[in-house]
Order: structure tokens, then C-alpha cells, then sequence
């Protein structure tokens, strides 16, 4: 019995070995596949949703939430930030905004959208202009975004003033760590976080808020909780 | 199998930190019953690379490997205690899921990350292999 066992598995591993390299040889002629399978499941969670819609403390959820983002919003006209690079970002990419229906979104963070035209590499927004991510795939019929919710990404971050903090890290699960912060920078609790220079993403994205601030030997390590949403069900690409 | 079936494809897309075709899979495994191990490893993970969108054949090929090791182990170990097959699992996940994070990311990115997949599907397979025995074992 064991050996039939570990035979029959040995000859399915040398064969699935030959088939998952044929198989990424040939990604494009799946793509269709992959494409209808993204919009059936788009149809399950509808269908999942209609039949348990969301509570009523889920309601109030989200009404605590808006709350918090006007409140944030207020703060950032009260500091006159008129002037800073997130209202310039705006005039300077808004004619060039497409926005796209989302598929599914997955736990490692990617996110599946229907391919509005855009190029690989593109910057993705949520409807707050918070940053959700980039590009990462490009098909014939969707597009595989690698949102900030995939960890090990890393970008350099600025706090509202434009001074650097530090190189930022996504740590899963909504939350970015600047490890080794200046001692000396100045930074508070619920602090806007953007990105830095044009390395990885281009600056002056809003990023976060900060969630707490640790004091280590080497200077500061800031956790950022990441801004951005997808309850809309739309994202919104720089082309 | 056409349980496991619609088990698979409707409630897959809704939870993504959890393999759900590793529980069928594993139970027969466990069973011993060779011939629906394979066709349900070839057909469940052929679905699963669909719902996860991976190249085809991605599944079945971690799987099979992880399944191939943990067959070897059994040489040494024996399965017919709960106990062991806790250990069974946990050293099975162990090396599926590093699998798994290698062939996608192309490292291991984050140990919380890897903990929290590794702590699901243990309690997700041990908890589809007790009920189906138990269902089993009232009919």
C-alpha cells in the first residue's frame, strides 16, 4: 500500500512538474479561463452579499468611518495645504484619471481589475486619491494590481512637510513600518504619511495615517495604517 | 466528490487564507484510498488554480510534491493516531505553504503572514477530517 501510494504521487508530482512549465509558457491562451473564472466569482460574492447584506453595525461602521475621513479631510484644510504636492498630484494627473471595476480582491493584497487601457507600472487610487498600489500585470482582459496590502514592498515615505522619514515597509493586513526614523524628526499620532522621491512610486501620494510610534536604540519606528478602501467597488488608474 | 465539488467553488472565492481542496484531499490521504486521492488531487487543484489565478498546474504540483515528501516520511512515522496526524498536518503545511510562498512571491516575505496561512488550514483540515469521520462513522 505504501509503495502504490508514494508511486501513483511521484508519477503525479513528474507529471504536474511538466504541465505547470508548459502551462507558464503558454499564460496567454489561459487567459480567457482565468477571465471568466474572475467574473463567476465576482457574481458569487454579489450573490453571497445579497443573501446576508451588511448588519446594521456594520451600517454604523462605515458612518464612523466617513466620519473620521471628513474629520481628516478638515484637518487638512485647516493646515492650508492648498499649496502641497496632494493638491498639485490632483490637477497635475486628474485628465489622465480611468477608474475600473474591481473582480476580487485576495488576501495577499493583489487585486484583480477589468482592463481599462493602461500601461504596466501604472499608479492605482482609491476615490479618496488615497494610494492603493501599482500595476503589476497586464492581460488582454484584466489587470492584477499589487496593492499595498502585499508585504515586503518597500518606498520611501515623507511626512506632510515633505521631510523624509525613512524607507517604509508593508507589513500585510493594512499596516506599513519606517523602520530607523530620525530621532529628531518631529512626528505625532494620526500624522499624514506620503511617499518620497520617485523610486519605486512616484511622491506625494497620501500613504497613511500614523497608528503608533516606537522609540528603539537606532532612533524611531513608525507603524502606518494604510488609507485606502475598496468598499466602492472602483478603483481609479493614472494612465 | 461532488460535494467537495460545489464545497470548493462556492465558497472558495470567499475565503482566501484557507486551501479548502487540501481537506478532501488529506482525508483520503489519511484513508488510504489511493485512486480518489489522485483524482480528486488532480481535480480540485486543477479548480483551485482557476480561483486562485495561477498558472495551471501550480497546485497540483506543490501539492503532489508536499504530498510525495509526507509519503516518505511515512517510513518512519506511522498516521493511525490523532495525534500523528496532527504532526502529519503540521509538517505537511509546513512544507506546502513554503512551497506555496516561494513559487509566489519568490521568497518568505513576512512570518506573521506565513503563521496566520499555516494556523488556518491546520484548523480548517483537522476540523473537515474529524466531521467527515464522524459522519462516516454514523452512517
Amino acid at each position: 500500500m505504501f509503495r502504490k501510494k508514494t508511486k501513483n504521487i511521484l508519477i503525479i508530482f513528474l507529471l504536474s512538474l511538466v504541465f505547470y512549465w508548459l502551462s507558464s509558457q503558454a499564460l496567454a491562451e489561459e487567459e480567457s479561463i482565468f477571465n471568466v473564472s474572475l467574473n463567476f466569482q465576482k457574481l458569487i460574492k454579489n450573490f453571497w452579499q445579497k443573501i446576508f447584506p451588511s448588519k446594521e453595525e456594520d451600517f454604523y461602521k462605515e458612518k464612523y468611518y466617513e466620519l473620521l475621513q471628513e474629520l481628516a479631510k478638515l484637518k487638512l484644510t485647516l493646515k492650508q495645504v492648498k499649496e502641497t504636492e496632494i493638491i498639485s498630484q490632483r490637477e497635475k494627473y486628474l485628465p489622465n484619471l480611468v477608474s475600473a471595476d474591481i473582480l476580487k480582491t485576495d488576501s495577499f493584497g493583489y487585486i484583480y481589475v477589468k482592463n481599462p487601457g493602461v500601461k504596466e507600472g501604472a499608479i492605482v487610487l482609491d476615490k479618496n486619491w488615497a494610494l492603493i498600489g501599482k500595476v503589476s500585470k497586464i492581460t488582454k482582459n484584466y489587470l492584477i494590481i499589487t496593492s499595498l496590502n502585499v508585504p515586503g514592498l518597500e518606498f520611501n515615505t515623507a511626512n506632510l512637510d515633505g521631510e523624509l522619514l525613512g524607507l517604509g515597509k508593508t507589513i500585510s493586513n493594512g499596516f506599513l513600518e519606517i523602520n530607523y526614523v530620525k530621532p529628531e524628526t518631529q512626528i505625532k499620532i494620526n500624522d499624514f504619511v506620503l511617499t518620497y522621491g520617485d523610486d519605486n512610486l512616484p511622491s506625494g501620494f497620501l500613504v497613511g495615517t500614523v497608528k503608533k510610534i516606537n522609540k528603539t536604540q537606532f532612533g524611531q519606528q513608525i507603524i502606518v495604517q494604510l488609507l485606502f478602501e475598496l468598499d466602492s467597488g472602483k478603483v481609479y488608474l493614472i494612465k | 466528490m461532488i460535494f467537495n465539488l460545489i464545497f470548493l467553488i462556492f465558497l472558495q472565492p470567499l475565503f482566501d487564507s484557507v486551501f479548502i481542496f487540501l481537506g478532501p484531499v488529506l482525508n483520503y490521504f489519511f484513508k488510504e484510498k489511493i485512486k480518489e486521492l489522485n483524482l480528486s488531487l488532480i481535480l480540485f487543484s486543477l479548480i483551485t488554480d482557476i480561483i486562485f489565478v495561477k498558472p495551471l498546474g501550480f497546485f497540483l504540483f506543490i501539492t503532489s510534491f508536499s504530498i510525495f515528501l509526507i509519503c516518505l516520511l511515512e517510513k518512519f512515522l506511522g498516521h493511525q493516531h490523532f495525534y500523528q496526524k496532527l504532526i502529519y498536518l503540521f509538517l505537511f503545511n509546513i512544507i506546502y505553504l513554503f512551497l506555496f510562498f516561494f513559487f509566489s512571491f519568490g521568497k518568505i516575505v513576512s512570518s506573521v503572514f506565513f503563521l496566520k496561512f499555516l494556523i488556518f488550514n491546520i484548523i480548517f483540515q483537522a476540523i473537515y477530517i474529524t466531521v467527515y469521520g464522524l459522519l462516516r462513522t454514523q452512517k
